[in-house]
């Protein structure tokens, strides 16, 4: 195996053969999100520089979406993200009721904050699974995403879909959650209060898990606000940006709410990946009890200020105006700007900003100085949402080029794991 | 953090090169609470200016550019938000700018804010802007080759992207 | 025509590709691995290769860049082979039915054996799919 014969010290590195490596993975990966391009530079097995190559999954949303009626467009934006779903959405009719002056009575705010965190949970997990599987702990895969299933049953029985499930709307929502179904929220916030032990146990208590994850993937403070990042990633190095804390929204302003870090934890927050599995988890807990408020707190009323949509379109269709959006995502904040202008249906600028957006520069400090077998695991751990290895070039400049397959990535890092752990 | 304290510190630096500024309110929270948006409009020559100074006295955070295809010209908003870290803390400011479609160019802000280049490399490649300065000038989601601005609404630029729009579904007489 | 090998009903290896999707599809494919749906006990399990495997799953509207890649795929998988599409955008276009980067849907590139519709699908409409193209390729014998 070249592992054993690669110098891992760069002060010899005149001496001693490093071996170089060009990685071209697949654009496609077992437990998946988009195809992405990296290009790694490397001194034998440290990463010293990083180019990221995005665009395979572009699509040309904004395009299509100031080419359709805004109420297409709402359907589109769902689509935009299959994981965070309701976030898109969310966010442009909050845009478009700034912009159209439409209101939006509180039961339909409480609604949209329930199915948000309820979100924000089901990704949460799915993130979980996912980054045990990169390190090669697929048992914990298995474990998270079977608790996932819970979640998934809730909102299938809220919403009537998995994914995707056309909730907001301007001026409201489409479905309530009447007091019959209540209960079934009320299971899931028992079970998960239950599980989310476990959960922490497994993943923050596992000597395996720390020694793969702790000083791995870092970004300072400092580098968080100069790359601008946002959600989870930047809370994990400590910066305490939230926008439902921030700049309360729906339901949000009713609560007691913080951003969390590892301070809540108990540890000092160096951002790194043990950092980031500590946000999110905790994350979780503080999503149920959210839920638990609003379910409690539910004011009564309609759900739409304006129930028929033909009336909606002709309203939409008046309106002139610029409008904001924004929305704490599972993976940070999402952002939304709509232009509209009276007598068209179109709007006439949509701009969205996902929150993978502004983590993609937040990559590359946390690659450089790690390991080629954390590749991996570095790259979930912004979580992101046009991901994952499409390509990965390493290029040395001492030497030629070699390739290894994706599956030969995934198995670098987990004999890494088994190095680790001894 | 209240529009009045950002205004009257950019007052303060920009005097008159400060063109306008506008506050919107809006209800966005459940209890009828309004949070209000800033609006500042500052010529492209002072973008930088009106930024250095934001970053001087608060700690901005760099949301996105939005850009606005207006015939003659585009005018960039610069998406900021002012005052996070507290509870009910945050300001949206937005800084906008015009550029003549004549001379499409504007001066980098990544040596003031590293986080910039992203959406600096997206309108450069959506619209046509040159950035001055700018580390990296590369596509970032179009591919390499493609050297159409989508996002541009004058005829030349529209016809140019009709070329390589590609009809999926082909209904007929009827629009999806 | 000679039979498809034994092999077929006890290890159906399968390969995912996505082509510009918005992962729903995706996700739903993962989870149909999870211990709820446990497609793993009938022996179907994705490959990190597709050299390894006897179905590809595709999803997406296939953007411009991906074209290619899911030509090389295509070819890269040895026959016999079948073709799932997972997803309205990867069989119509979806949502996304008129844009400037994307060339689809996926049968305008590689030849399809089996939808399944859906935005997405539900993991047991995709296992079904996958078992109809399996039964697909057994009453078409070999050659294809």
């Amino acid at each position: 195996m070249h592992n054993e014969r690669i110098n891992l010290d760069l002060g010899e590195s005149k001496t001693c053969g490093l071996t170089s490596y060009s990685i071209p993975v697949g654009p496609t990966h077992p437990a998946l999100k988009e195809p992405i391009r990296f290009s790694f530079d490397v001194e034998g097995e440290r990463i010293v520089g990083v180019d990221i190559q995005p665009g395979f999954a572009h699509r040309g949303i904004e395009y299509m979406g100031m080419r359709r009626n805004l109420i297409q467009t709402l359907y589109l934006s769902e689509r935009i993200c299959g994981i965070c779903s309701i976030s898109h959405p969310l966010t442009l009719v909050q845009a478009v009721e700034a912009a159209a002056g439409i209101e939006v009575p509180p039961r339909a705010q409480a609604i949209r904050t329930i199915i948000g965190e309820v979100e924000r949970i089901h990704s949460h997990l799915l993130w979980a699974g996912v980054g045990a599987h990169e390190l090669g702990f697929d048992t914990l895969l298995y474990l998270t995403w079977n608790v996932r299933e819970k979640v998934m049953d809730l909102l299938e029985q809220l919403t009537g879909n998995r994914v995707d499930y056309a909730i907001p709307i301007y001026g409201g929502v489409r479905r309530d959650i009447p007091e019959e179904k209540a209960h079934l929220a009320y299971e899931a916030i028992d079970y998960y209060n239950g599980a989310l032990q476990q959960l922490i146990d497994a993943f923050l208590h596992d000597k395996s898990v720390e020694m793969r994850t702790r000083n791995v993937g870092v970004m300072t403070y400092d580098q968080a606000i100069a790359l601008c990042a946002v959600g989870p990633t930047t809370r994990a190095s400590g910066v305490k940006k939230d926008v439902r804390q921030d700049w309360p929204y729906f339901s949000y302003a009713d609560m007691d709410l913080h951003a969390i870090t590892p301070e809540d934890f108990g540890t000092e927050p160096i951002g790194d990946v043990y950092d980031n599995i500590i946000v999110r988890l905790l994350e979780v807990a503080q999503s149920v009890k959210i839920i638990e408020h609003c379910l409690e707190t539910m004011p009564g009323g309609e759900l739409l200020s304006i129930p028929k949509v033909p009336a909606l379109l002709a309203a939409l269709k008046k309106a002139e105006g610029e409008g904001i959006g924004r929305h704490e995502a599972p993976r940070g904040e999402v952002f939304h700007y709509i232009r509209l202008e009276a007598g068209v249906e179109e709007p006439a600028v949509w701009k969205v900003k996902a929150p993978t957006y502004s983590n993609l520069m937040p990559w590359v400090p946390k690659f450089l100085g790690d390991e080629i077998a954390d590749i991996p695991i570095i790259a979930a751990s912004i979580d992101p949402c046009m991901c994952c290895m499409d390509r990965v070039h390493l290029v040395d400049p001492h030497g030629g080029k070699d390739t290894l397959q994706k599956a030969q990535l995934i198995k670098l890092s987990r004999e890494k794991t088994r190095r680790v752990c001894g | 953090m209240k529009p009045d304290q950002v205004l009257e510190t950019l007052q303060t630096s920009l005097q008159d090169r400060l063109l306008d500024s506008h506050v919107v309110e809006r209800v966005v929270a459940a209890d009828g609470r309004t949070h209000p948006d800033l609006w500042v409009n500052v010529e492209r020559s002072v973008l930088r200016d009106a930024i250095a100074v934001l970053l001087a006295s608060f700690t901005p955070h760099l949301t996105v550019i939005s850009g606005d295809d207006l015939a003659e010209e585009l005018l960039l908003n610069y998406h900021f938000t002012v005052g996070w870290g507290a509870q009910f803390g945050e300001l949206n400011v937005t800084v906008q700018t015009s550029v003549p479609k004549s001379d499409l160019t504007m001066p980098t802000i990544t040596d003031l804010i590293p986080g910039a280049l992203t959406s600096e490399r997206e309108k450069h490649e959506f619209f046509g802007v040159t950035f001055d300065g700018i580390p990296d000038d590369r596509n970032l989601f179009l591919p390499p080759d493609m050297t159409i601005h989508p996002w541009r609404r004058d005829e030349d630029s529209q016809r140019e992207t009709d070329t390589m729009v590609e009809r999926l579904v082909k209904w007929e007489n009827r629009d999806a | 025509m000679s039979q498809l090998p034994r092999s077929f009903k006890r290890a159906l290896w399968v390969f995912h590709i996505a082509t510009g999707s918005c992962n729903g599809c995706d996700i739903e494919i993962v989870a149909a691995l999870t211990p709820r749906y446990d497609t793993e006990r009938f022996g179907i399990m994705l490959t990190g290769t597709p050299r390894h495997a006897d179905v590809l799953l595709v999803t997406g509207p296939v953007t411009r860049p991906m074209l290619p890649r899911l030509k090389r795929v295509y070819d890269q998988t040895p026959d016999p082979k079948a073709v799932v599409v997972v997803g309205g955008c990867g069989s119509t276009g979806g949502v996304f039915y008129e844009s400037y980067n994307i060339v689809g849907p996926i049968d305008n590139v590689v030849p399809v054996d089996v939808y399944v519709p859906g935005c997405p699908p539900r993991p047991e409409a995709i296992i079904d799919g996958v078992v109809k193209a399996v039964a697909k390729l057994e009453s078409a014998g070999v050659s294809k």
